[in-house]
């Protein structure tokens, strides 16, 4: 195996998770999402070699997947949180877990934020330390902090707002 | 009712089916396959239309020279189309706007749907024009060698023809193109703003 096809599989090992976590938050579907995260992949490999050490590899590598992700406008974005669809899904499905139905609700909630805000709080979520974070959309830790604050107040209230149903 | 703190515990709760790094290796494979392939057959169809164009001018004896600045045209408007097709293929997967920062992202792409929506209406120019006066060069030789009408019947058809493409597909063609574009423009725009550096 060769020396770039070892150091792809180490990043993709370290990273994938999180990068579909991000598509996922920005899709709410999964099948669109792991389309994202193949083409941000796809993007990682062909570039790896132009990869200068200036910034950390994960902080280019969570900018490619946002740019991917917005460079796909046309992807049916957003399904609107139907309460009683939901409520009938939830009674139909029986193999799934309580759990999976409530992740999938929350990334269905995350996928009612804006694009900026549910990117952001997967990143949040994934435990990503807020200087990476900052760094990835250019913006200072202080102002990353006021907006993440008042995502997640946004985030709960949608989710308890679904919850009820 | 939850709070964060509970979101978060759930977010950790899942389980994403994930890819081993094996098989995304061959999906890279895959696609660098695909790309090249197409990029092959494009090229290499093009490049067989030309072969065609080019034993038509070499084999058959044409009266006039007009038909051979016809068989020209049409080279050059097959030669054209695929020099676009690279020109795409190269823009599409310029590596440099990959890693900017997600605000200047979308300015590149902003950038770059304007200037494709002007080249689209120019090319689609390019290529009727071109084949307009092909088929016009063409009819000259046919002139000399056809009944009148039959002439006639091509001179209709290649006129109606052009009224087609020019006033109905042309028109109706930059009209979608426009609409679509103004849209993304608008969605990115739209985009923009939530990644302004504001809080």
């Amino acid at each position: 195996m060769s020396e770039k096809e070892s150091l792809f599989k180490t990043i993709f090992t370290e990273n994938s998770g999180k990068v579909l976590h991000l598509c996922l938050s920005y899709t709410g579907d999964m099948d669109a999402a792991h389309d994202l995260m193949q083409e941000t992949f796809i993007k990682v490999w062909k570039n790896l070699s132009g990869f200068r050490n200036q910034s950390q590899i994960s902080t280019w590598i969570y900018r490619i997947a946002i740019n991917t992700c917005l460079s796909h406008l046309r992807i049916e974005k957003k399904r609107r949180l139907d309460p009683l669809e939901e409520y009938h899904r939830e009674n139909i499905a029986d193999e799934a877990s309580l759990k999976e139905e409530q992740v999938s609700q929350l990334y269905k909630c995350i996928a009612q934020l804006e694009a900026s805000e549910g990117m952001m709080i997967s990143m949040v979520l994934d435990e990503v330390p807020y200087t990476e974070i900052a760094a990835v959309f250019d913006i200072t830790e202080g102002n990353l902090r006021v907006k993440i604050h008042r995502i997640k107040q946004k985030l709960t209230k949608i989710y308890n707002q679904y919850e009820r149903f | 009712m939850k709070d964060f703190e509970e979101l978060r515990a759930l977010w950790k709760e899942q389980k994403a089916p994930q890819k081993s790094p094996e098989a995304m290796l061959q999906e890279v494979r895959q696609d660098n396959r695909y790309f090249t392939q197409k990029i092959l057959v494009q090229s290499g169809s093009v490049a067989l239309c030309m072969l065609i164009l080019l034993s038509v001018g070499l084999f058959f004896h044409f009266h006039t020279w007009t038909s051979y600045i016809a068989l020209f045209i049409l080279s050059a408007c097959l030669l054209y189309y695929v020099i676009i097709q690279i020109q795409e293929y190269r823009i599409l997967r310029k590596p440099v706007a990959l890693a900017l920062t997600p605000s200047a992202f979308i300015g590149e792409l902003t950038r770059y749907l304007q200037q494709n929506a002007h080249r689209n209406r120019k090319n689609y120019r390019i290529y009727l024009w071109g084949i307009a006066s092909s088929l016009g060069l063409f009819l000259i030789e046919l002139y000399f060698v056809l009944p009148l009408w039959i002439i006639v019947l091509f001179l209709i058809g290649t006129v109606l023809w052009l009224y087609v493409a020019w006033a109905y597909i042309l028109k109706e063609y930059i009209h979608r193109r426009q609409v679509y574009f103004e849209t993304m423009i608008q969605r990115l725009s739209d985009l923009q703003k939530q990644f302004d550096s504001k809080p």
